[in-house]
Parts: structure tokens; C-alpha cells; sequence
């Protein structure tokens, strides 16, 4: 093992470990934000140019790989400008911004692990800290009570997925997740079962790792946690959970999914029924809100819907479709949760009040380029996310479920023509809510339409980003 | 050489950001310099096209998303061509009267105009069918917020409803163009119409073409949204709906049902021309009843549109030799219907700019007060009727005599149309133009030079297609012909 193969990574450890002393020594919030953002720049070059692919120790790194993570990187790093007003606040201590660089480790690390133990510990790495950071607005009830929702239900989840790998353990005898391929093409471990009990304990597997999955990503029977959560948490932390920890989750999925290709049939017909509820759920729960935030929760349910549907086809395309789909949600995301970060008391902001971002007008053109983008409407990336999988769907002969999932997105149109809506058409008095927004962090989030522009007409590279992250991770 | 047709005016669009909103003059300046080139540019594209040579011309090439095989293929057919010079002269025509007709927001209004230029004749070159698609929804969103933003009272609804309807009808485009592309490994228009298919599946794609086409044209019963969308919108808005958006659904039945699926577009050709029968007589006799002059001229549109796809599905119930006939009708009709509908939207533009209501009873006499008005509205009516020497003449004309020897009955429905198109646009002049003068409408002023001139382009359309419409002809025949002959052609027969 190589141990010099894993620089971005020790980068981002030991910029935690620093601002672990510099708490314990000097309780300045601005000099921990710096070494926090000093160490993802040093990761992020180090992810560039320093890539070493090694395959060994439970942990996978390819080259694609690493591009993805100098995006993900990339991100943080955006976050970590977006952000500093809420990080920074005189009210929490400046210890919060530690939690957000391990769940960050944690999350890096699950991109490049490649055994069941690694993932679970990478998982918990990338979870743990944001139940805390969730109810870091301890007077707020509303907010302590979608914290623990957040931490029962994740909880619940990560116990599910652990009991889905100690089952896969039991019938194959190894944690590493090539070793598991191979023996489930083989059958190796039937003739410890009979071939129906080891199929019954394959089937309980996946079942459980698709619960725990759906749990983290917020698909529809275990979405519970996720409007409140993002009505009610710090905006920034909504703004992270709505976004990277995702990208992690999707890459792990990928890899179960091709680590247990044996089951295919318990994958599609889990993912089939989540995605399609979840889009059906999603979309009518957020025709009735009213609050942004939550609004956001829902739609984001029925976005994961169209990811679990990628996944369901379960063909290369397919999972690279899922992850394009993926990227730019999150894309999509940072746009729209990025705007609100700049809103006064955005947990109170209403759909009917978005009359207010007019005061910025640059802030209220790209709110309305990420609203199009997440209605998938051509030519923004959304259009692409959903061609993608709409193509992929109809590769293998489903054209009945890529008519369901479209016909299902139409709803959608209900409130983000809602949301344009009331920004654009209406002409009463703006409503007087103070919209704070720096001259960089205007600039970033235009930077960010520009990329949902430039995928939306040519999606080409990243298309060939995330089909190189699949086929790489194709081991078997 | 297309994408310079194609890009340019969103080019002029980014460009008319770069002037201070404050200096309406160079604004306006700035849009009219980018359409006026647009046109030059077109005419100069309309001279160099090879009429003789019967195949696609300029084509550009490029590959664009690598992983389905789409490209950025771009070529140009007679019927495209005429087309591009519509759209050309429509944008011209709203960017010259966009200062005088809308007071808020200018730059952002004529942007978007200039960006649904781009986008609508980016649908007439596109030979992909993906890259058709990203451009036929690139018209939706300059569209809907045209309507919403500048829009009269109840803007938003109308905004609403044509956006779910048109954006529900090309979710199945979608579908059908991604299944075709995927099972012709490639997207390219001239393959996917190639391969050899069923009947049963052809039925089931001329079925997603049809909703998608059959809501922006719009045909009989999915019509709904465009009385809505054209009584709210913004003059320029509703000249550009009537002249360009509705062509681009009749185009798509050109580029798509009729070459794609020949053989159910055969099995459906009766029902077709049964709406569209529906929609020249019932929809006409709408229009008689309406009392608002907008929404009149909106559902006028919707019985002459009726027209186009008489005559495209006609084709299927004659001999070939009076298909083509009946085909170009079609397509002169449909450059006519822009003359004819889209003039009538801006002179009434001007006029409500005037006297502030849509409202038939709330106007009378208005040709004492504004004599000149009244005569180019006059004008543009007898073309929407198809008076003898106007545009709207020859179409009408061309489809109702090819029909006469072997459909008789369905000259006999469509005549009809002569009628009532009379009824309601006559009685209409009538009511507001002559009698009395209505005592409680305000005082206003006639027409100013520069509408003078902007409304004379019109005419003179209207009057040289109307005597002279030779060179139209020639253009659209070669490629009637071609799409005919791929229209006519079974592709049951051959099964794979």
C-alpha cells in the first residue's frame, strides 16, 4: 500500500487537527475558518495534481475518482465562502466550523472506500457531525425537533445498512467489496444455506441497504426528517446536508450495487417502487407548502426519486446517468439554497414573499435560472440530468416508466411556476425583508448559472466524467 | 453560415446588457440593428439557396453530446428557408414597434424577443432531433415570462396555462425522440426516418407527436390555452405567437409525424382532417360569438391554422399530383396566416394602446376618429378573410380546389370557412370601426409615421404574396415535394 497516495486526504485531516488546537489554545472563529479553508485549497490541488491510483486496503482511488472529489472540493470550498456569515456567527462557538471538516472527511473518505467496513466508518464520519450541527440552534424547539428526527431516523438507518452488510458478510464471507462480487457470482457461500435461505438473506441484504440508503438520501418512506430539518436548521447546514454528503451517498450506492449485481432483481424492484413514490410524493406534498425551505425538502425528495429511477436501471449508463443527475442537482441546489443563505430569517421565508428578491435583481435571475434548472427545462443542466436518464431508461425497453417519471415531473411545474410566479409577475409593494448579499458571493452564485448553462448545452465532459467513475468501478 | 442565422440575435440580445438601462434610444437602437441584420442576413441566405437542387443545403456538422450519438447538425430545406425569413421580418417588426408599445422594462423585453429569434429559427434548421427538441423548448421560457411580466390583468394565468400545456405536450416528444434516437443509434432526422417500423409503433409515436404539435399549432380540442395567452399577452408577444410559435407546431408535423411515421400518419388521416374541419367551421363560429376583439382574432387564428393541417393530412385522401398541391397550400398558408393574424394582433396593439380596452361594445366609429388606422386594419382583415389579391387568398384557394374533384365534401365543410370568416371578421370591422362614434371612448390621435411604416411592411406582404406569390411557390415546391414522397412512403413493408 501506497501510503503518499492518500495526500488530499491527510490535507484535510490535518487542517482538523489544527483547528483542534487552535480551539483549545485561542478561541478565534476567524482564524479556524481560515485553516479550515487553507487545508481544502491544499487538498483540492493535492486531488489535481498529486493522483496516484491504488487499489488496496479496503480503499479504491482512480483517477476519475479524484476528479470527482476536486469537485466535490471544489464545492466545500464554495460553501465555505457562501457560508461564513452563518459559521462565523458570534452566537455559536467557534468549534462548529470542526464538525463541518470531519463530516467532510468522512465524506471524501466514503468516495474511495472499497470495503464494508470503510464505508460504514466513512458513512458514520460524514453523518455523525451533522446531527450535532442540526440542532446547533439549541433554543429554537422547532429546530432541536428536527434534529432528532434527523438523528433517530439516521441512526435507524445506519443500524439498518450495518445489518444489510453483516448479512452480505454472512453469505460471503468477506468485507472487501470485489472479493463479495466475485463470491456471490459464484455462489460460493450456498453451500453454507440452502440455495432459498442464501437468496432470502441476499434479498434481506439489499433490502436493508436500500432502506439505509433511501434513509440518508430522503427517499419517500424515509424522508420524515428532511422538511423539518430543512425549515428548521442552520441555513448552512441545510444548504450542506442538501448537497455533498448526497454525492457520497450516490458513489457508495453505485458501488453496493455493483458489488451485489448477483441481486439485481431485489435492487430494481426496491429502487422501482422508492423513486416512483418518492417523485409522485414529493412533488404533491410541495404543490401544498408554502414555506421555501420546506418546499425545497419536498422537491428534493422527488429529485432523489429520479435518482433512485437511474439506479433502477441498473446499466452502466444508467449508474452514470444517476450520478450526472446527481452532480447537478447539487449543482442546482447550491443555487437555490445559496440564494436563501442571503435572506434574513430565511426559516420564516415564504413562497409569497420571494417578491423581495427583486430588490437584488441579479440574485432573483439566478434563483429563477436554478427554478427552471430543477423543473428541467432546456437550457439549463436539469434538462440534460433528465434526458440522461430518460435515455438510459429507454436503452433497456422502459419506456413506461421513463412516461411515468415524466408525466409525474409535470407536477412539479405547479410550484416552480409558483416560485417565478410570485418573483416576477406580481406588482405589489416589495415586501421589506433584508437581503444581504456581498459582491463575491454574487459573483459565485452567477458563476454557478453559468455552469448550469454551459452543462445544460454542452454536458459532454462531465457525461464522460461520470461515465469514467462507473466503468472504473467496474472491478468485477 | 446557419449559426450565424441562429446566433446572432442572442448575441444582440447579451449585447443590449451591456447598454445602460437608462438609454432607451440605443437600446432600441441596438435590437433594431440586430434584427435588421438578421433579415439582410436571411434574404442573402434566401438568394444563395439552390432552388433546383432537391436536398438539404448548408449543412453544418458538429458532434455534440458524445454518449447518444446527438450532434449539432444544422441544414435548411426550402420550407425552413421561408420560415427563416418570416421569423426574420416578425422580430424586425416587434423590435421597430417594442419602444412605442411597452413603457417597463424595455431592454428586457426586446432581449426577449430577440433570444425567441434565436430559438425559433433554431427549430427550422435543426436535422437532429434533439437538438430540435432543446430548441423548441428554448421558445418556452422567453414565452412564458413575456406573458406574465408584461402581460395585461390576468397575465399570470394565461402565462400558467400556456406553459403547462405546451411543456406537458413535449414531455411525450421527449419519450418518442429519445426512443427513435436510442433505436437508431443516432438522432440524426434523416436516419430516424430511415428506420422501418410498425404500425402499432408508429402509432404510438404519431400519438407523442401528434400531442406535442397538435397542443402548439393548436388544433381543435387542445386550443384552449392560446385565446388565453394571446388576449393577455403583450402585442409583441401575441404577433410573435400568431406569426412564428404556431408555425413551429405545424412545422413539427412536417419534419416529423408525416416523414417518421408515414403509415399512421395514413391510418390517422381522417381524424385529422376532422378536427381540423372542427376547427375551421366550430372554432369559427367561437369567434362569432366573441366580444372581445383579441380574443376574436386568437380563436380566427385557431380556424385558419385549421387550414394547415387540412392540407398536410389531405395529401393522403388524393392523387399525388394534387398533393403537392394542397400541400403547399398548406405551407403558404401558414406564411399567410402570419400576414393576415399576426397584423391584425399589432394594429389592434396599437389601438388598445390608444383606447385602453379589448372590449367590441366599448369601441364603435373608431375609423372617424383615426382614419388611417382603420384602413390598414381594413386591409389586414380582408387578408385574414382571403379576399382575391391578399396572402390569405392563395392558400385557401390552393386547398380547396385540389380537394374539389375527389373529396368533395371536405371542400364543401371547409368552404364553409369563407363564410363565416366573413361573418365574424366583417361584423367585427363593422362594430368597431364604423357606425356611430362611441361617446365614451377617450380621444386619441391616428396613427404616428413610424406605425405608418412599420404597419406598411405588413401590406406590402400581404399585397405581393397575395398577386405574386411565384417566388414562394417555387421555393416550398422541391421540398413539398420531397416531403410528400417520404410522407407517401410505406415503411410497414419492409420489416426488420
Amino acid at each position: 500500500m501506497n501510503w503518499l497516495a492518500l495526500t488530499p486526504e491527510y490535507a484535510l485531516i490535518g487542517g482538523l487537527l489544527i483547528n483542534i488546537v487552535i480551539c483549545a489554545i485561542k478561541d478565534s472563529g476567524r482564524l479556524v475558518h481560515q485553516a479550515f479553508g487553507l487545508s481544502l485549497a491544499v487538498a483540492w490541488l493535492l486531488c489535481v495534481f498529486d493522483v496516484q491510483a491504488v487499489q488496496a486496503a479496503g480503499l479504491l482511488i482512480t483517477e476519475s475518482m479524484r476528479a470527482l472529489q476536486a469537485i466535490v472540493l471544489l464545492a466545500a470550498g464554495l460553501f465555505w465562502y457562501l457560508s461564513q456569515n452563518q459559521m462565523l456567527d458570534h452566537l455559536y462557538r467557534p468549534s462548529n466550523i470542526l464538525l463541518i471538516q470531519s463530516s467532510l472527511i468522512g465524506l471524501i473518505m466514503l468516495m474511495i472506500a472499497q470495503d464494508l467496513l470503510n464505508i460504514y466508518i466513512a458513512l458514520e464520519l460524514m453523518s455523525l457531525p451533522l446531527y450535532a450541527m442540526a440542532a446547533i440552534r439549541i433554543w429554537d424547539k422547532a429546530s432541536l425537533e428536527g434534529a432528532l428526527k434527523y438523528f433517530v431516523t439516521g441512526a435507524m438507518a445506519s443500524a439498518l445498512l450495518l445489518l444489510g452488510f453483516a448479512l452480505l458478510y454472512a453469505i460471503t464471507g468477506s468485507i472487501d467489496l470485489g472479493t463479495i462480487g466475485l463470491a456471490l457470482k459464484e455462489k460460493a457461500g450456498i453451500k453454507l444455506f440452502s440455495p432459498d435461505m442464501w437468496m432470502l438473506l441476499g434479498g434481506l441484504s439489499v433490502a436493508f441497504m436500500v432502506a439505509g440508503c433511501s434513509f440518508k438520501l430522503g427517499l419517500f418512506p424515509f424522508h420524515s426528517w428532511m422538511p423539518d430539518v430543512y425549515q428548521s436548521a442552520r441555513i448552512d447546514v441545510v444548504l450542506w446536508v442538501a448537497t455533498l454528503p448526497k454525492i457520497a451517498i450516490a458513489v457508495m450506492m453505485l458501488k453496493l450495487i455493483i458489488a451485489t449485481s448477483s441481486f439485481i432483481m431485489y435492487w430494481q424492484s426496491m429502487l422501482l417502487l422508492v423513486g416512483l413514490v418518492s417523485v409522485a410524493f414529493g412533488n404533491l406534498m410541495a404543490l401544498a407548502q408554502n414555506n421555501y425551505r420546506r418546499l425545497m425538502a419536498y422537491s428534493s425528495i422527488a429529485h432523489m426519486g429520479f435518482f433512485a429511477l437511474a439506479m433502477y436501471v441498473m446499466s452502466p449508463e444508467g449508474m452514470a446517468g444517476g450520478l450526472f443527475y446527481m452532480l447537478v442537482y447539487i449543482l442546482m441546489s447550491f443555487i437555490t439554497l445559496g440564494v436563501i443563505l442571503h435572506v434574513d430569517r430565511s426559516e420564516f421565508f415564504e413562497i409569497g414573499q420571494m417578491r423581495a428578491l427583486m430588490s437584488v435583481p441579479q440574485m432573483a435571475v439566478v434563483l429563477m435560472a436554478g427554478i427552471f434548472s430543477l423543473a428541467g427545462i432546456p437550457p439549463f443542466a436539469g434538462f440534460m440530468a433528465k434526458l440522461s436518464i430518460f435515455s438510459s431508461l429507454i436503452q433497456v425497453n422502459n419506456v413506461g416508466v421513463a412516461i411515468a417519471g415524466i408525466l409525474l415531473s409535470v407536477i412539479a411545474l405547479g410550484y416552480y411556476l409558483k416560485m417565478v410566479k410570485m418573483m416576477y409577475f406580481k406588482e405589489e409593494e416589495t415586501p421589506v425583508i433584508a437581503i444581504r448579499a456581498g459582491r463575491i458571493s454574487m459573483l459565485m452564485l452567477f458563476g454557478l448559472t453559468l455552469c448550469l448553462l454551459y452543462i445544460g448545452i454542452l454536458p459532454n465532459q462531465l457525461m464522460v466524467l461520470t461515465q469514467a467513475v462507473v466503468s472504473q468501478n467496474l472491478f468485477l | 453560415m446557419l449559426s450565424i442565422c441562429i446566433w446572432h440575435a442572442l448575441v444582440g440580445a447579451l449585447g443590449l446588457y451591456l447598454v445602460p438601462k437608462q438609454n432607451i434610444s440605443l437600446i432600441r437602437l441596438v435590437a433594431v440593428v440586430t434584427a435588421l441584420f438578421g433579415l439582410i442576413f436571411s434574404i442573402y441566405l434566401y438568394l444563395s439557396y439552390d432552388q433546383t437542387i432537391n436536398q438539404l443545403q448548408f449543412i453544418e456538422k458538429l458532434p455534440w453530446i458524445g454518449g447518444i450519438n446527438a450532434e449539432y447538425f444544422l441544414a435548411v430545406d426550402g420550407i425552413s428557408v421561408s420560415l427563416i425569413l418570416l421569423t426574420c421580418l416578425t422580430t424586425l417588426i416587434i423590435c421597430l414597434m417594442g419602444g412605442s408599445l411597452v413603457r417597463q422594462n424595455l431592454r428586457d423585453y426586446l432581449a426577449i424577443f430577440l433570444i425567441m429569434q434565436s430559438m425559433v429559427i433554431g427549430v427550422f434548421c435543426a436535422q437532429d432531433a434533439l437538438l430540435f427538441f432543446l430548441f423548441w423548448e428554448g421558445s418556452l421560457i422567453p414565452m412564458y415570462l413575456c406573458i406574465g411580466i408584461w402581460g395585461s390583468k390576468n397575465r399570470s394565468f394565461a402565462a400558467r396555462k400556456f406553459f403547462i400545456y405546451t411543456f406537458l405536450g413535449s414531455t411525450l416528444l421527449l419519450i418518442a425522440v429519445l426512443f427513435l434516437g436510442i433505436k437508431a443509434q443516432s438522432f440524426n432526422l434523416a436516419n430516424i426516418a430511415g428506420l422501418s417500423l410498425d404500425l402499432d409503433t408508429q402509432l404510438w409515436l404519431f400519438g407523442a407527436f401528434l400531442l406535442a404539435f397538435a397542443i402548439k399549432v393548436p388544433m381543435f380540442p387542445v386550443h384552449t390555452w392560446l385565446p388565453d395567452a394571446h388576449t393577455e399577452a403583450p402585442t409583441g408577444g401575441s404577433v410573435l405567437l400568431a406569426a412564428l410559435l404556431l408555425k413551429v407546431g405545424a412545422y413539427g408535423f412536417v419534419r416529423f409525424s408525416l416523414p417518421i411515421t408515414p403509415d399512421a400518419s395514413q391510418y390517422m388521416a381522417i381524424p385529422m382532417i376532422v378536427l381540423s374541419l372542427i376547427a375551421i367551421v366550430y372554432v369559427g363560429f367561437i369567434a362569432l360569438a366573441q366580444s372581445d376583439m383579441k380574443r376574436l382574432i386568437a380563436y380566427s387564428s385557431v380556424a385558419h391554422m385549421g387550414f394547415v393541417t387540412l392540407g398536410m393530412f389531405g395529401i393522403y385522401l388524393i392523387p399525388k399530383e394534387l398533393a403537392v398541391m394542397t400541400f403547399s397550400g398548406a405551407m403558404i398558408q401558414m406564411i399567410a396566416h402570419a400576414f393576415g393574424s399576426g397584423a391584425m394582433f399589432l394594429a389592434f396593439g396599437m389601438m388598445y394602446e390608444r383606447l385602453k380596452t379589448r372590449n367590441i361594445d366599448d369601441m364603435g366609429g373608431v375609423a372617424t376618429i383615426m382614419p388611417y388606422l382603420a384602413s390598414f386594419f381594413v386591409v389586414f382583415s380582408m387578408a385574414n378573410i382571403g379576399v382575391p389579391g391578399t396572402s390569405g387568398f392563395i392558400g385557401e384557394l390552393l386547398i380547396l380546389v385540389s380537394f374539389l374533384k375527389h373529396q368533395p365534401w371536405i371542400s364543401a365543410i371547409a368552404g364553409l370557412t369563407l363564410i363565416i370568416s366573413a361573418s365574424y371578421t366583417l361584423w367585427m370591422v363593422r362594430r368597431v370601426f364604423y357606425g356611430p362614434v362611441n361617446p365614451n371612448m377617450p380621444l386619441a390621435y391616428d396613427v404616428t409615421t413610424h406605425e405608418t411604416g412599420v404597419l406598411s411592411i405588413f401590406v406590402a406582404c400581404i399585397f405581393l404574396l397575395g398577386l405574386y406569390p411565384k417566388p414562394l411557390g417555387d421555393l416550398l415546391l422541391t421540398s413539398s415535394e420531397t416531403v410528400i414522397a417520404s410522407a407517401l412512403h410505406s415503411k410497414t413493408g419492409a420489416k426488420s
